[in-house]
């Protein structure tokens, strides 16, 4: 309580020795960078235009800069030049922008959560909607990327005369990362979509307005309950795509290959520890997370009804799918190799 | 029954909003008094609904000030407008009701948000609120089920059912015929005078202005261009002003 206290008194940016100490200090100290770069962001922008106008106005300033601009090797070209600068310039601004706007909406979370008022019915209502509704979709992709994978992996591991293992294979990556991946992609099109353009909607109809007017924060009363709801659901759907991956990797190879069902087990079980399935369920965590805040993020800023929920809706699913998809190198990384967790390294 | 006496319940002083490029807000100054029903007009694009949403708190000035009831509203974070938002309600253009929920919750909802608990006070208010508007008989319907004058009743029944002192309506009766127009206009009127509702209105209908308004604040080019009652407003001899009025346009296709 104390901690979400002092950050919310951020973004006065100071990081004392003690901040760096624990995860939430580190998170708190994050999110306070992302939105101090987001201050100096919008500072710089407006002292760009303020003297981008003043030069302008002003024939002094014209005089002065007229030398430097003398010599004109051609529109196209000066083009290209400055294309050089000003295209990876913008790039790296609005990467800025983005990630400040995505600071604030977690400060916001986090002040959402240490108010403590938790909205049962909306939390409930989301975890039906994302949890148990995608469902189907993640079985159905979690049980059919088993049988393909088993299906690949057993036509070359015959070559060597190891099929028997292809329960092992087939266990480690449904657990470490095709299941999260595969999951986390399927909930963030299915999902994440909805979640942009109900939001949207909302954002352009002025229903969130109106939560405003009623002195309901739209993060509270919108953000929260999801946030909640993907954090619960996400790793059951994990554990979900696992579980149906790996019967259908069973069946495909004991019933369609003929390997032998105790050593399709042996192997599965000897080569699977429970560092695997609890390196999955953090990585569908962290997808969760994701996916919410991208999603959210889109459709709390559309705008210019619904060309811009579409445009919303398209962002939340491609950025989610793709953040998701980098993040999931980093954690393979963190998870094997920094933070280690198993014995697979 | 207007209050002139002490500070007006919206005073607002200098303000002054830029929307990108655009200068919408040169320096407004305006007054609302207590209990009276003040109507914004002007062309489309010069500034009515920013003017509007700032008093709220939706949008924060570039310069100026803008208080209600005492408060300093600019400056002011989401989570500290409560104190604005339980005195200043809104009806938005399209009512801007939530879908998922039927009329009897969504004019629920400011009194559930509020904390109010009990099942039996919140029925009785939100019965209260409804027969108000006269759509009593139409709690258990959702918003997509509903006509426009309908619909905007219903948001005029969620912004009274928590007891503001003053409403914003913007564009009240616009998209609705002359009779729903009526309707709407008598239920702002009725709010005047039995509940001694302050009403700010942004408006284009000038039948409804002529029926509602107490004062009327013209906009133009961001500036006040007009500030007076009715008749003032009729006796006006400003080109500008007679034409906006009178639906005339000067152009030569």
């Amino acid at each position: 309580m104390l901690a979400f206290q002092s950050f919310e008194a951020l973004p006065e940016l100071s990081i004392a020795p003690a901040a760096q100490t624990s995860p939430l200090a580190i998170s708190q100290t994050t999110v306070s960078f992302l939105v101090a770069t987001q201050h100096a962001a919008l500072t710089l922008g407006r002292f760009r235009i303020a003297l981008s106008t003043k030069c302008r106005a002003n024939p002094s300033t014209r005089q002065v800069t007229k030398p430097l601009f003398a010599f004109r090797p051609g529109p196209a070209i000066m083009r290209g030049v400055t294309d050089v600068v000003r295209i990876p310039g913008r790039v790296f601004l609005h990467f800025i922008s983005y990630m400040g706007q995505i600071a604030f909406l977690v400060r916001d979370l986090m002040t959402a959560f240490s108010n403590r008022v938790w909205r049962i019915g909306l939390i409930a209502e989301q975890i039906v909607s994302i949890g148990y509704g995608s469902q189907a979709v993640v079985i159905v992709t979690g049980a059919f990327t088993g049988a393909v994978f088993t299906f690949q992996t057993y036509a070359k591991f015959k070559d060597f005369g190891v099929e028997s293992s292809v329960g092992a294979i087939v266990s480690v990556a449904l657990c470490r990362e095709l299941g999260p991946v595969l999951a986390g992609l399927m909930v963030g099109g299915r999902v994440g979509a909805s979640m942009a353009a109900d939001i949207g909607t909302m954002k352009v109809t002025e229903q969130v307005d109106a939560l405003r007017v009623m002195g309901v924060h739209p993060v509270d009363y919108l953000v929260l309950p999801r946030f909640i709801a993907m954090m619960f659901s996400m790793p059951i759907l994990v554990a979900e795509s696992i579980t149906f991956g790996l019967m259908a990797s069973y069946a495909v190879a004991v019933f369609g290959y003929g390997v032998p069902h105790a050593w399709f087990v042996h192997h599965m079980v000897d080569h699977t520890n429970q560092w695997d399935i609890v390196i999955g369920m953090i990585k569908g965590f962290a997808f969760g997370i994701i996916i919410t805040l991208v999603a959210c993020h889109q459709g709390l800023r559309a705008e210019n009804g619904a060309v811009g929920v579409g445009i919303g809706t398209t962002r939340a699913v491609v950025i989610s799918s793709l953040v998701m998809l980098i993040a999931n190198f980093f954690l393979s990384i963190l998870l094997n190799y920094i933070w280690p967790l198993g014995n697979n390294v | 029954m207007i209050d002139r006496t002490g500070q007006p319940f919206i005073r607002i002083r200098g303000l002054h909003k830029k929307l990108g490029w655009q200068e919408v807000l040169r320096g407004i100054d305006l007054d609302v008094w207590r209990g009276e029903t003040l109507c914004i007009i002007g062309p489309s694009g010069e500034g009515k609904t920013v003017t509007m949403k700032h008093v709220i708190g939706l949008m924060q000035p570039d310069s100026g000030t803008v208080e209600v009831d005492g408060i300093q509203v600019n400056g002011l974070r989401e989570r500290e407008l409560a104190p604005v938002r339980q005195r200043v309600s809104m009806l938005f253009q399209n009512a801007a009701l939530f879908d998922r929920l039927t009329v009897e919750q969504n004019v629920a909802f400011p009194l559930r948000e509020a904390g109010v608990t009990d099942k039996k006070e919140i029925k009785d208010r939100v019965a209260a609120a409804l027969d108000v508007v006269g759509l009593g008989q139409h709690g258990q319907k959702l918003p997509v089920n509903l006509s426009g004058g309908m619909r905007k009743r219903a948001g005029i029944a969620r912004a009274i059912v928590g007891r503001a002192q003053c409403i914003l309506y913007d564009e009240p009766t616009s998209s609705l015929d002359p009779v729903v127009s009526d309707v709407i206009d008598t239920v702002i009127l009725r709010l005047q005078e039995r509940h001694g509702i302050t009403s700010l209105v942004v408006t284009h209908d000038m039948k409804s202005l002529f029926k509602i308004a107490d004062r009327i604040a013209m906009l133009k080019n961001g500036l006040i261009h007009f500030l007076g009652t009715k008749e003032e407003l009729r006796a006006c001899p400003d080109k500008i002003v007679q034409d906006f009025i009178n639906g005339r346009a000067d152009v030569d296709f």
